[in-house]
């Protein structure tokens, strides 16, 4: 009984908590402005809404139920995704900002990434390919 | 409004606001069109001093349907606009105007724009963004604090600074009101807000004020109408705490108001909070239970989803001055310690 639990507890560890360390935040090939995690982090508390070089930014999210969502809430934004629907419902109706569109997929966010020059999007490390680049790990 | 009738739309739109939440994400007609909306149905009993539709016996007549639009002009504009229906104000436009951004710092709206007034004043119907279902006692129409939008420009600039990240916003044209009072006329005004981010992880301050100039029909003279609110908030991970303290002076009447209020949300469910609220509608009688109200909340919130919460609170109050303010009840005929029970359905999508 105490093997088991040892070993569960380990499992536990090394699982660690869902996703850590394991989310990236990618835009398009071609977008050659300066992205950090702060200016990241504008983005998705709809504080920033244009690239520095021109454009606007089209920020994508991913489904509620998608461990990456939680992910990037905690890791990128120092939030859990209550604090971050709560954020949103209080830019839209005091009419400052509309939420990041919601696409279904780790996939869909790569192919609108890599199809749209202004769009910036976040999924698990292991998705991601030469179709985007990279920015913030 | 016919209690009956009310009842039945409160649970008309209680219907449609179920069947709207249990979709989770907003309708997304397009790209370039957004659609939100939000709303509650109150449940309101009281034991002396009626108000906000509240009676002895228990009443459902409390209850608010908003309906937010978007829609994207070109790369840089934005149409706005809000529509809401409640059983106190009927149906109309709240707000409607165009978002110009000028830079990713800066930007202009033009039109009936929300009024930035402390913490609450944008989201002031919308319950599922606030910690208690009743509003703190200076956002309350009976105060006479705030208004809700202005028709006019509003300039609003984002600033990183060394210490956080500062949001500097600046307004003018006529204030916009429901229920304008009859005496006056031609409410030109202007104000700003400063909304300072601390570099400590959810902690903000905020100073705001406007002033408006009113024209007084009795002799055409021109009166100055003053209103500020400082306030300061922490709220992170499952703590909220928020403290705001608002003064208005018009015409030799000085009112103030303030509050501070926690609430701790356990497992995304429960939040059990509290405040204490102060309010005088006229400094000079604040001894006198009609113009003054001190009101201990205490309630538990429940989120039965991600888009739709319950809230059941009690107001210990002692004094009588919204009930006054809101022409309910007369100065001197109202009970100076009384309760009242709240419990309320909120949604938004």
């Amino acid at each position: 009984m105490k093997t088991i639990r040892t070993l569960l507890l380990a499992a536990t560890v090394v699982a660690g908590p869902a996703f850590a360390g394991d989310v990236v935040v990618i835009v398009n090939k071609a977008n050659d402005n300066s992205i950090d995690k702060n200016l990241v982090m504008k983005v998705y508390a709809g504080e920033s809404k244009s690239w520095a070089n021109g454009g606007a930014i089209a920020a994508l999210d991913l489904p509620e139920d998608n461990p990456a969502r939680a992910a990037f809430a905690s890791e990128v934004m120092g939030k859990t995704v209550a604090n971050m629907k709560a954020l949103w419902a209080q830019n839209v109706f005091a009419g400052k900002a509309v939420p990041p569109k919601v696409v279904p997929s780790d996939d869909e966010v790569k192919k609108t990434v890599a199809a749209n020059k202004g769009a910036i999007g976040y999924i698990k490390a292991g998705a991601a390919d030469d179709s985007v680049k990279v920015v913030v790990k | 409004m016919h209690p009956i009738f009310s009842a039945r739309r409160g649970l008309s739109l209680a219907t449609a606001a179920l069947a709207l939440s249990t979709g989770a994400h907003a309708s997304d007609f397009s790209d370039r069109f957004d659609l939100h909306g939000y709303g509650h149905q109150d449940y309101l009993q009281t034991t002396a001093n009626p108000y906000l539709g509240s009676d002895k016996r228990g009443s459902w007549d409390s209850n608010f349907l908003g309906l937010v639009m978007s829609a994207t002009l070109n790369e840089q504009s934005k149409l706005w606009a809000q529509l809401e229906s409640s059983t106190n104000d009927g149906t109309r436009f709240t707000w409607f105007f165009v978002d110009y951004q000028l830079s990713d710092a800066a930007r202009v709206h033009v039109g009936r724009v929300k009024l930035p007034l402390g913490f609450y004043n944008e989201v002031i119907e919308v319950k599922s963004l606030q910690l208690t279902s009743l509003l703190p006692s200076l956002y309350q129409t009976a105060a006479d604090m705030v208004h809700d939008s202005y028709h006019g420009v509003g300039y609003d600039y984002e600033q990183d600074i060394g210490a956080g990240h500062v949001l500097w916003q600046a307004w003018g044209g006529n204030v916009y009101d429901v229920n304008p009072p009859e005496d006056s006329r031609d409410r030109r005004a202007f104000g700003g807000r400063i909304t300072w981010r601390t570099p400590v992880d959810g902690l903000r301050f905020m100073l705001s004020a406007y002033r408006t100039q009113v024209e007084l029909l009795a002799d055409k003279s021109m009166s100055n109408e003053d209103r500020a609110i400082v306030g300061a908030e922490f709220a992170r991970g499952s703590w909220e705490l928020k403290s705001e303290y608002a003064k208005h002076k018009f015409f030799g009447v000085d009112s103030a108001a303030w509050y501070v209020q926690g609430g701790y949300t356990f497992n995304d469910k429960w939040t059990p909070y509290a405040r204490y609220d102060y309010v005088t509608t006229d400094k000079s009688q604040r001894s006198d239970p009609s113009y003054y109200q001190r009101t201990g909340v205490l309630g538990l919130g429940y989120k039965l989803s991600g888009n739709i919460g319950l809230k059941v609170e009690n107001h210990f109050n002692r004094g009588y001055a919204l009930p006054v303010g809101s022409g309910d009840v007369t100065a001197g005929a109202g009970a100076h310690n009384w309760n009242l029970f709240v419990a309320a359905m909120d949604f938004a999508f």
